[in-house]
């Protein structure tokens, strides 16, 4: 009996924070983001992204929104924003209510991610506004192979979502009556935990930037988020 | 035997402390794991050689082809506590070179007036519902409903309210239940300036045209689905085809015209007929609800222009 409890404590003590949790975060306040629940970037990724994420940009406006900005006021030394959760999910609703970036060449996202990208460890499944706020791109990427849908979008808020379950993805928008209405499923098998993301970014106006984001001919701007939510 | 006594006390004492949420295992944001806060920017030590920015995301991933995105790529192993960027060493004053002699300065050249902003090119107008039945600019409005089995659907008529046309078919059961899956559609047909179901058919040009603008809704599903049509219309739904996520307010939506934007489907058998020809040749926009699962599906439409 002891040596069952042992093994219980141990493996609650060890087990990576994996569930699908209750997660919320509306943004209140100001300052940056809640720190025990999101890591802020500060690193350049390099190409295809033309800019380099900051802590400076990313800030709760006060108003209830969090802002990823774009700071483009030096043009050769542009400044983006990107945040993480520090723990993983695996499975669940994640839904968010967002107003996205209207930069031509920018992407502004709401995501899950794991692994290096261009090896089987690769897994994400997305929300991304590209094309000026104009074109909604959803993908899920299982073993670094890609499964994208894209989708003509009014720009403005929008609460949206997706769902992750053992044998499927789908992806549903909110009304402002809070009716869900899927507009897209995939069925596939991720099972890997992830972490949930959030940035916007411009592209470098490389080949492979112009071809997913097209061209940024430079400009700055918001995207605002107004609520993040996981759930089971 | 101390052994395991001490293991299983250790064990219960860590239960315990995951218990308390001092683990990431579940539970709320706040219980969750020990999330370390992002260390605000220490004063960086200047370093003699900068170091490189750490860069914990690596470039996204290239999209295989022909898959045009790659997605955004994240840190695949994001520092908990990323280091902030080394300042870079910074570089030694020049000794300051002594200035020759001002030469006087000249009067400055006044700037050139600016020129007035042009305004922006306005929209041409393409289909701008006038009843159920026709367009401002001379076209008809038609209404199409298919279904894997036509026995299932109902389909309604157009009806014309505040410069939107409306059009429902509902079905008795779900299509994408039978096997293999059925299909389903109601669409709206709005013809090109001047161009009627009985009359000659005089396609418009909109190959200088760089975006497409048009006002969409559906009450019940979230995707329409826009066709650009020829004379004679391709039945078979072989056409540039582009998707939109809609919600029951009628919203405007902007589409580029491009082969991003519209593709022919990927069903079809492959097409030599480039984009630029497609449109040099349109006779209508079919705006479709494919929704095949039981109940009304429906396609609201306002006014589609075409962007310069």
């Amino acid at each position: 009996m002891r040596q069952f409890l042992t093994a219980i404590a141990l493996a609650a003590s060890f087990a990576p924070a994996a569930h699908a949790t209750n997660f919320f975060d509306g943004f209140d306040g100001s300052g940056g983001p809640n720190g025990s629940s999101w890591q802020v970037s500060n690193w350049a990724n390099g190409s295809p992204f033309g800019c380099t994420f900051a802590f400076s940009q990313v800030w709760l406006a006060g108003n209830s929104n969090l802002v990823l900005n774009v700071d483009s006021s030096n043009r050769s030394a542009v400044k983006c924003a990107e945040i993480r959760t520090w723990q993983s999910f695996t499975y669940g609703k994640f839904v968010v209510r967002l107003q996205p970036g209207t930069i031509a060449g920018a992407d502004s996202s709401f995501f899950l991610y794991t692994g290096t990208a261009g090896t089987p460890s690769h897994n994400e499944i997305d929300i991304e506004f590209i094309n000026g706020g104009r074109t909604l791109h959803t993908n899920v990427w299982k073993a670094d192979v890609q499964n994208f849908q894209q989708f003509a979008v009014a720009t403005g808020w929008r609460t949206i979502g997706f769902e992750w379950r053992p044998t499927y993805v789908r992806w549903f928008s909110v009304s402002d009556s809070g009716v869900e209405t899927e507009f897209r499923r995939v069925n596939i098998s991720v099972t890997t935990p992830m972490q949930l993301m959030l940035n916007h970014w411009v592209g470098d106006n490389s080949a492979s930037a112009r071809n997913f984001l097209g061209t940024y001919n430079g400009g700055g701007g918001a995207a605002y988020y107004d609520w993040v939510k996981v759930s089971d | 035997m101390d052994t395991k006594i001490s293991l299983g006390r250790i064990g219960v004492l860590m239960g315990l402390v995951a218990s308390l949420g001092l683990v990431g295992c579940g539970g709320d944001d706040s219980a969750a794991s020990p999330a370390p806060t992002p260390a605000p920017t220490p004063a960086p030590t200047p370093a003699p050689t900068p170091a490189p920015t750490p860069a914990p995301t690596p470039a996204p991933t290239p999209a295989p082809t022909p898959a045009p995105t790659p997605a955004p790529t994240p840190a695949p192993t994001p520092a908990p506590t990323p280091a902030p960027t080394p300042a870079p060493t910074p570089a030694p004053t020049p000794a300051p070179t002594p200035a020759p002699t001002p030469a006087p300065t000249p009067a400055p050249t006044p700037a050139p007036t600016p020129a007035p902003t042009p305004a922006p090119t306005p929209d041409t107008a393409f289909a701008t519902p006038l009843d159920a039945a026709d367009t401002v600019e001379g076209g008809s409005v038609a209404s199409y409903a298919y279904a894997s089995t036509a026995s299932d659907q109902t389909a309604g008529s157009v009806t014309y309210a505040s410069g939107t046309e409306t059009f429902s078919a509902s079905l008795s059961t779900s299509l994408l239940l039978s096997n293999p899956p059925g299909f389903a559609g109601a669409a709206l047909r709005l013809y090109a300036p001047g161009n009627t179901l009985t009359g000659t058919a005089a396609p418009f040009n909109a190959s200088g045209f760089s975006h497409l603008r048009v006002h969409l809704a559906s009450t019940t599903d979230a995707t329409l689905t826009i066709k650009l049509q020829p004379s004679p219309v391709a039945a078979d739904g072989c056409v540039p085809t582009a998707q939109a996520l809609v919600s029951a307010t009628l919203s405007e939506i902007v589409i580029d015209l491009n082969d991003a934007s519209f593709a022919v489907p990927s069903y079809c058998p492959a097409s030599t007929t480039t984009l630029h020809q497609w449109l040099a040749g349109l006779y209508a926009i079919d705006v479709i609800n494919g929704g095949a699962t039981a109940g009304n599906h429906d396609v609201v439409v306002g006014s589609i222009s075409l962007v310069p």
